[in-house]
């Protein structure tokens, strides 16, 4: 009843500027086509998960958002506006892409130096001049993992535990103050209570940040995102490669699939 | 159908036998214990009896005013090495001095700009072919190059042979080293918008400092024990090091000389040599040992 109630009621559709205006048209590894036909709006403020089967392209597509596949080996047909500059545009730098596009991936990589080192790198990296101790601060803790290290801002990042580890990874990324936030399944390498925290701190990130997060996780991403970016992989006589097949609100997309392939995913016919 | 279940015997004793002794398979497995025990013994004869002949030899005659007396003339008491070990010293910090940063670099080009190229296939190769030269052709190189050229023995040409012997190591020792840094580091260090050179020198390195580390110190504790190379080019002299255009005396030369003549007291010197230098290796080795570990906890 109250299913059908919410099928009819129009919902309002959230005014949202837009912070990336992907439009990939084909995306090359080699000389293989990885990815085709990407197109969506990623919302700023927002949470954006990008969900599909494996092989679907999504991790693909969220590193051509920051330019992290190899330059010599890859190459992107289309356009991705951010801040309205083409990213793949003749003169833009990737290394100046990557400062504003911050990224978190998949396994914790901290560096084997200690904690507030860890968080610094990028700072000291990119010349910052301030207060290095009070940005080092204030990134733990909105990582939510000040409490946790203060009195231990000199041990090695890597003696932390897996989810503390993440978080410092979080905290690192955010220090450098990116626009858009970059999560490639943060927590597929975490326990279900680290993974609990880490989804607490992504909402409250998404007061800073604009998040675009990678998940095989389908219950993830129903509790954490906005918008819902769900990609499929097509095969053609030569090869098999990813496709946007269908983007929308999150609760819209979950209740009302359009495509078959998105109805079985979620009743987790394929994974 | 009233035959009995399967499992049971007629009478309804249990048909699966866990009581039943394996015999030839555990005759066969203690047999292969003991063979694997017994190798392993002896592969350690060697090395223990080599430690055992150069203590009982070498320690007793040893005395500390060795390490800073010169070799005593023919037939005559008491003297020592010193003008030797800091010729080995001096020898050995020249080929590390020279192999190091050369080697070091060479791995970095291989594993951080060129892998998987040709031109990476064929440094390699040749880093390995040179891993397999035998030492006496490195000295008869620097010889022919250096020696023969500016007619006289060196310090310089001494230090020079051991470099080559010393380059190998670093270079596949380094590589590897670089090779276990795990990709995802040098990721994190290029998503925060570090390149290339950045990444080596911040993150890349410092985390294979360790196993580099480690890596020098096998070809330092290589290159301190060589003869053939430095007879070739240090040669030896009975005097203190006063330049580097000069020939110097080594331990490992020293131990070849004073081993070979007919002298009670030179012999027993080369033995104090051979332990000293024994102990100079096992010092180097001990202390990469320390430092890669605390680097580690």
């Amino acid at each position: 009843m109250s299913e059908t109630m919410a099928a009819i009621t129009p919902k309002p559709r959230e005014k949202n500027k837009t912070i990336l205006d992907i439009k990939i048209e084909t995306f090359f590894y080699g000389r293989l086509a990885a990815l085709r036909k990407v197109h969506l709006e990623i919302p700023k403020n927002r949470i954006t998960a990008f969900i599909g089967p494996s092989g679907c392209g999504k991790s693909t597509t969220l590193r051509c958002l920051n330019r992290m596949h190899p330059q010599n080996r890859t190459r992107l047909e289309g356009q991705i506006l951010f801040d309205n500059q083409n990213l793949y545009g003749p003169t833009i730098d990737p290394r100046m892409v990557r400062v504003h596009i911050g990224m978190v991936f998949q396994q914790p990589n901290p560096f084997h130096i200690s904690v507030f080192d860890n968080v610094a790198f990028g700072l000291r990296l990119n010349g910052f001049r301030g207060n290095i101790e009070e940005r080092v601060e204030n990134a733990l803790k909105l990582a939510a993992l000040w409490d946790d290290v203060k009195d231990r801002l000199k041990d090695p990042g890597t003696a932390l535990s897996g989810g503390q580890q993440q978080r410092l990874c979080i905290a690192r990324a955010i220090a450098v103050e990116p626009q858009v936030l970059l999560m490639d399944e943060p927590c597929s390498a975490l326990d279900p209570i680290s993974t609990g925290k880490i989804e607490e701190l992504i909402l409250e990130l998404k007061k800073r940040f604009s998040i675009v997060i990678v998940t095989h996780n389908l219950g993830q991403a129903t509790r954490v995102s906005d918008y819902l970016a769900y990609f499929f992989v097509e095969r053609d006589k030569h090869s098999r490669f990813g496709r946007l097949q269908e983007y929308g609100p999150t609760q819209e997309l979950v209740d009302h699939p359009k495509s078959e392939s998105l109805r079985s995913y979620l009743a987790g016919k394929i994974g | 159908m009233t035959s009995p279940s399967p499992t049971l015997s007629p009478n309804g004793a249990a048909r699966i036998d866990l009581t039943k002794k394996l015999r030839w398979r555990s005759i066969f497995s203690n047999s292969l214990d003991a063979t694997v025990g017994i190798l392993t013994c002896a592969a350690i004869v060697p090395l223990l009896s080599v430690i055992y002949m150069v203590l009982s030899h070498g320690a007793v005659h040893f005395r500390l005013s060795m390490l800073w007396q010169l070799p005593p003339a023919a037939g005559m008491e008491g003297g020592g090495f010193g003008n030797a070990l800091l010729g080995t010293l001096i020898l050995v910090g020249i080929g590390a001095l020279v192999s190091v940063p050369l080697g070091v670099l060479t791995a970095i080009f291989l594993t951080e700009y060129s892998r998987g190229s040709k031109s990476a296939r064929v440094i390699r190769f040749s880093a390995k072919i040179l891993s397999g030269l035998p030492s006496i052709l490195a000295g008869v190189f620097i010889f022919g190059v250096l020696v023969v050229t500016t007619k006289h023995f060196s310090v310089m040409a001494g230090g020079l042979a051991l470099s080559i012997l010393m380059l190998p190591i670093v270079i596949l020792s380094t590589e590897e080293a670089l090779l276990r840094v795990p990709h995802f580091l040098r990721e994190a260090s290029l998503a925060l918008g570090a390149n290339q050179t950045q990444t080596v020198l911040n993150v890349t390195l410092p985390t294979a400092a360790p196993a580099i580390l480690t890596g020098v110190m096998l070809a330092i504790a290589r290159a301190a024990g060589e003869t053939a190379p430095i007879i070739f080019t240090a040669l030896t002299t009975p005097y203190w090091i006063q330049s580097l255009n000069e020939p110097t005396a080594s331990m490992s030369v020293l131990i070849y000389n004073f081993a070979t003549v007919p002298y009670k007291n030179l012999i027993d010197m080369a033995w104090s040599a051979s332990f000293i230098l024994i102990l100079i290796v096992l010092v180097t080795n001990v202390i990469s040992h320390f430092v890669v570990n605390r680097s580690k906890s």
